[in-house]
């Protein structure tokens, strides 16, 4: 393959693979994730209380779901402390 | 002495595509020819190649020619910026954004804001050469160029593509018979 052939399938290799990876970082910053990680937490506790046979599954499942997503919403912050002080060194 | 400088373009060699054969030829009418390596594709910016160039500059003469290919076009505008030339060729070139999967990194040179009046003044004589399937470069830059350079003569080759190897063109009598109208 000629040189400015070979230069054009990379740039369209770099340019697809930006694609993805943009779409992946869309998906892992979205609202529409957030708020199905919060069902999904919810419904495996409510599950999992139910059949532990622990009282009020519904409503004590709130708590360590509104937990559990803070916690994993908070990283991010976390995150950028890391990256300033400690990374960085 | 008569000076040649051949410019290529994007991700090109001295060795690629016409520019050898054409060395070749223009030598055997007593022309020294130049064809410069630029950065490219790392370190492709128009401040890189006018440094690489810089030590070409003192064969620029009153009986030099300068030709570009693809990028090699507003690069050797913007040489001719601040050098007198005899003729200047553009083959499948352009300015201005053109549209193609390379654009990001010919900006600096596309982009680069042209001294027309300078250019026509150091320039004797322009020739463009375009085609009307070259994947990328599309036809209405051979006619754009046109409207820049005022003593130019646009020369449309059906079929060239982009007057490379892909293209057939590891030999290109048109441009030099057209060189030799020159002197």
């Amino acid at each position: 393959m000629e040189k400015l052939e070979q230069l054009e399938q990379e740039i369209k290799s770099i340019k697809d693979r930006n694609k993805k990876v943009e779409a992946d970082k869309s998906w892992e910053t979205s609202l529409t994730r957030k708020i199905l990680v919060a069902i999904l937490t919810y419904a495996v506790i409510v599950i999992f209380f139910y059949f532990a046979q622990l009282p009020e599954p519904f409503l004590n499942a709130i708590v360590p779901t509104v937990g559990f997503m803070l916690s994993t919403l908070s990283i991010p912050f976390f995150k950028q402390i890391w990256i300033k002080y400690i990374y960085k060194k | 002495m008569k000076t040649a400088f051949i410019i290529h373009g994007v991700g090109g060699t001295p060795q690629e595509n016409w520019f050898p054969w054409l060395k070749e030829e223009l030598e055997k009418i007593s022309y020294q020819v130049f064809i410069p390596q630029f950065p490219t594709p790392e370190g492709q910016t128009l401040d890189n190649w006018l440094a690489t160039f810089k030590e070409y500059e003192k064969n620029i003469n009153a009986e030099s020619i300068i030709i570009g290919h693809s990028l090699g076009t507003p690069f050797a505008l913007a040489v001719a910026e601040n050098n007198k030339f005899k003729a200047a060729f553009s083959v499948a070139g352009f300015v201005g954004l053109t549209g193609n999967i390379f654009e990001e990194g010919m900006k600096t040179f596309t982009l680069h804001d042209f001294d027309w009046q300078k250019i026509n003044a150091n320039c004797e004589k322009f020739f463009i050469f375009d085609s009307d399937n070259d994947p990328y470069v599309k036809p209405e830059k051979g006619e754009q160029l046109k409207t820049y350079l005022k003593n130019s003569e646009r020369i449309t080759v059906p079929g060239a593509g982009h007057f490379n190897e892909s293209a057939g063109y590891t030999k290109f009598p048109l441009i030099l018979e057209k060189i030799k109208t020159v002197f």
